[in-house]
């Protein structure tokens, strides 16, 4: 069991930083689930119908997945706020119901027959991408970043590419929710797209904003406490969602910026 | 002639053979059977319904002296009916040394646990679920009759039932896996039993006004409705039916029949409505061991749960007759606590793979496919009474199986 809440943490922090990657230009999205099945679905259909290993099939599902999520932003990151919101939601349901429909993946019925991901792959990963992570939130990109979420026309103003940079972010946010959910696919070894639902989509910015989205670590803990938190609480029994409800509207109240509020500063920043 | 000092003999002996079992069971460390259920949330009726028939086995196996003298010891997960947690239960209970795993029982559960039942190879019974064809041995078997022979031979009676029926409508659930399974087989059965399929109509778990389908099932004008989707959305939908007072026999799956809300819930809209099944808690059925257990089941289960009265039996007995059937395997294997688990684990396997028809409370036919077979029969609602009764006198059922190959 231990092994598979380490797994699992592993998935929703590749998940949370996959919404927080979104969040550094500014952007707010509800479609990751949708990016996770997207994964989930295309490495699972290379690995078991045209027999890839699980590493180049996940490459190329997240490449997959990247390039069309940067050409649904494109169109989507015309608008803003809670308009981005329902958009990117509007995502995630059609594609849910586009797997529902697609009999070469099984439609409702689901894809089986994946295996082959371990906790060294899902870590491995964390590795990498949080190493990644750790360098942008160090380097010049990091600032410009932090000037178009801060006022998008001024950083324009200033010369910055801002719809550039939100669909490149977008597109590397849905690449990451790819490889979590190709991950995910090969240690379930089956998947439906209820398993991808808009809850998973609202789960995962959850995970970030209980955290924190000014610095990497903030998802990262998010997404660890939100796995791990209704299996402590599991001997609770029915009373378990209303508890885990509850600490998060709590934690939220009084820690409105997450458990780890603090901006990361760049190497620039720091020089006296 | 015996004497009486035979008689004190033969009664010393028997007290000294109790009691030797007993010390025997005492000694050996227990048997652990994994179960899940879901034992929170929408569907913890489900998880009170068949737990209490897994309780009142292990209490029959452990008062009989346990199994080659050592105990059954149950642990029940709770997966609150999310294949997710099926899935790391299974896991978990694999883990922590069970010889063999019972449940989970939803058939997107079960589909998601048989494959990792056998990549564990560690064996899992389902006892519950419906949508044919995803059992998969020799690991992961499955006792309770899917779909694929269960409609067939349940429209075959209910054509029987209502000569009058020429026409049908089938409506369902798209979006859920065992509703849309259904649909398929209903639209089979029916062109096979000369049925005109005038229509098909669809809704999703997530719809929640069922007016649109309710209002495109009455124009379709057909003689009865053929229905396959959960408790909970069949509800809502024949609820709908009745308020645009469609008046014609309805049949639904028996994703139903099992669990125990739906027929406590669904009062006069349950006034023309069908299942398919294989038991009810009426007398002289034909099968007088279901009869001892129904008795029994519903004391023990009106004692220890909280169950909406009167408790639906529906497939409880086969939850029962699923551990019994472990039991009975450990005991021809000379399996107990002492052996090690990958070796009960593996006489399990081999048990439930050389087993073609098992009589314990059901008589059950074991198929290649992995799954069992019961012969269905036709149930109707008795809305008054909240209680499903066969639909024909044992004389007039079919009872002739439908098994495909």
């Amino acid at each position: 069991m231990i092994q598979d809440h380490l797994f699992f943490a592993g998935i929703n922090i590749l998940l949370a930083w996959s919404v927080y990657i979104i969040l550094l230009s500014g952007s707010l999205s509800f479609a990751n689930g949708a990016f996770m099945a997207m994964g989930a679905y295309a490495a699972g259909v290379l690995t078991v119908k045209f027999g890839l290993p699980l590493i180049p099939a996940l490459a190329l599902a997240a490449a997959g997945t990247g390039i069309t999520g940067a050409a649904l932003a494109a169109p989507a990151l015309r608008t803003r706020g809670v308009y981005l919101i329902m958009v990117t939601t509007g995502i995630t349901f059609c594609v849910q119901v586009l797997l529902e429909n697609l009999d070469y993946v099984g439609g409702v019925g689901g894809l089986g027959g994946m295996s082959g991901a371990t906790l060294w792959h899902v870590y491995g990963l964390v590795a990498l991408v949080g190493l990644g992570l750790w360098f942008l939130s160090r380097s010049h990109l990091q600032r410009m970043l932090d000037a178009i979420r801060e006022d998008e026309q001024v950083a324009s103003a200033l010369g910055m590419n801002a719809l550039y940079l939100k669909i490149v972010c977008f597109g590397a946010g849905a690449a990451l929710a790819a490889l979590a959910g190709g991950l995910f696919a090969h240690y379930m070894a089956f998947i439906r797209p209820e398993h991808f639902g808009v809850l998973v989509s609202v789960y995962v910015v959850l995970y970030a904003v209980f955290g924190g989205v000014n610095n990497l670590w903030g998802p990262m803990l998010g997404a660890v406490a939100l796995t791990l938190l209704p299996e402590l609480i599991r001997g609770l029994a029915s009373w378990r969602p209303l508890v885990f409800g509850t600490v998060i509207v709590v934690l939220l109240l009084v820690r409105p910026d997450g458990l780890l509020p603090w901006r990361t500063l760049t190497l620039r920043a720091r020089r006296p | 002639m015996h004497s009486r000092r035979d008689f004190l003999s033969a009664g010393a002996a028997l007290a000294l053979s109790g009691s030797v079992t007993d010390v025997m069971a005492q000694s050996k460390p227990p048997i652990r059977i994994g179960a899940i259920q879901p034992m929170t949330g929408f569907a913890a009726d489900y998880g009170a319904l068949y737990n209490a028939a897994l309780t009142l086995a292990v209490n029959d196996i452990n008062a009989g002296g346990g199994i080659n003298g050592s105990k059954v010891e149950l642990k029940v997960e709770d997966d609150q009916f999310n294949a997710q947690q099926s899935v790391l239960l299974f896991r978990k209970h694999v883990n922590d040394g069970v010889v063999c795993v019972l449940g989970p029982i939803s058939g997107t559960s079960w589909e998601n646990t048989a494959p990792i039942a056998n990549a564990m190879r560690c064996p899992a019974i389902n006892s519950n679920s419906l949508k044919p064809g995803i059992s998969k041995r020799p690991y992961a078997l499955r006792l309770h009759p899917p779909d694929d022979t269960m409609i067939p031979e349940g429209l075959a009676e209910f054509r029987k039932a209502l000569p009058q029926v020429r026409r049908v409508v089938i409506a369902g659930d798209v979006q859920e896996a065992s509703g849309a399974a259904g649909i398929e087989e209903y639209a089979r059965a029916a062109a096979r039993l000369g049925l005109e399929v005038v229509d098909r109509v669809s809704y999703q778990t997530r719809t929640t006004d069922y007016s649109p389908m309710a209002i495109k099932v009455r124009s379709a004008n057909a003689d009865a409705l053929l229905v396959s989707s959960l408790g909970p959305t069949t509800l809502g939908f024949v609820k709908e039916l009745e308020t645009q007072r469609f008046d014609k026999p309805i049949l639904v799956n028996a994703l139903v029949w099992a669990g125990n809300a739906f027929i406590n819930a669904v009062g006069t809209a349950g006034s023309r409505l069908y299942t398919l099944g294989f038991a009810t808690s009426e007398r002289n059925q034909g099968n007088p061991a279901h009869e001892q257990f129904d008795e029994r089941y519903h004391a023990f289960a009106g004692e220890t749960t909280r169950l909406s009265k009167p408790i639906n039996i529906c497939n409880t007995s086969l939850t029962y007759d699923s551990l019994m059937m472990v039991a009975d395997i450990l005991r021809q294997k000379k399996i107990d606590g002492n052996t090690e688990v990958s070796v009960a684990r593996e006489a399990i396997k081999d048990g439930l793979a050389q087993m073609k028809d098992w009589r314990g409370v059901n008589a059950i036919r074991m198929r290649p496919s992995g799954d069992g077979h019961i012969q269905a029969h036709l149930l109707r609602a008795v809305s008054e009474r909240k209680t499903w009764e066969y639909a024909l006198p044992p004389a007039e059922r079919i009872n002739t199986p439908y098994l495909p190959s």
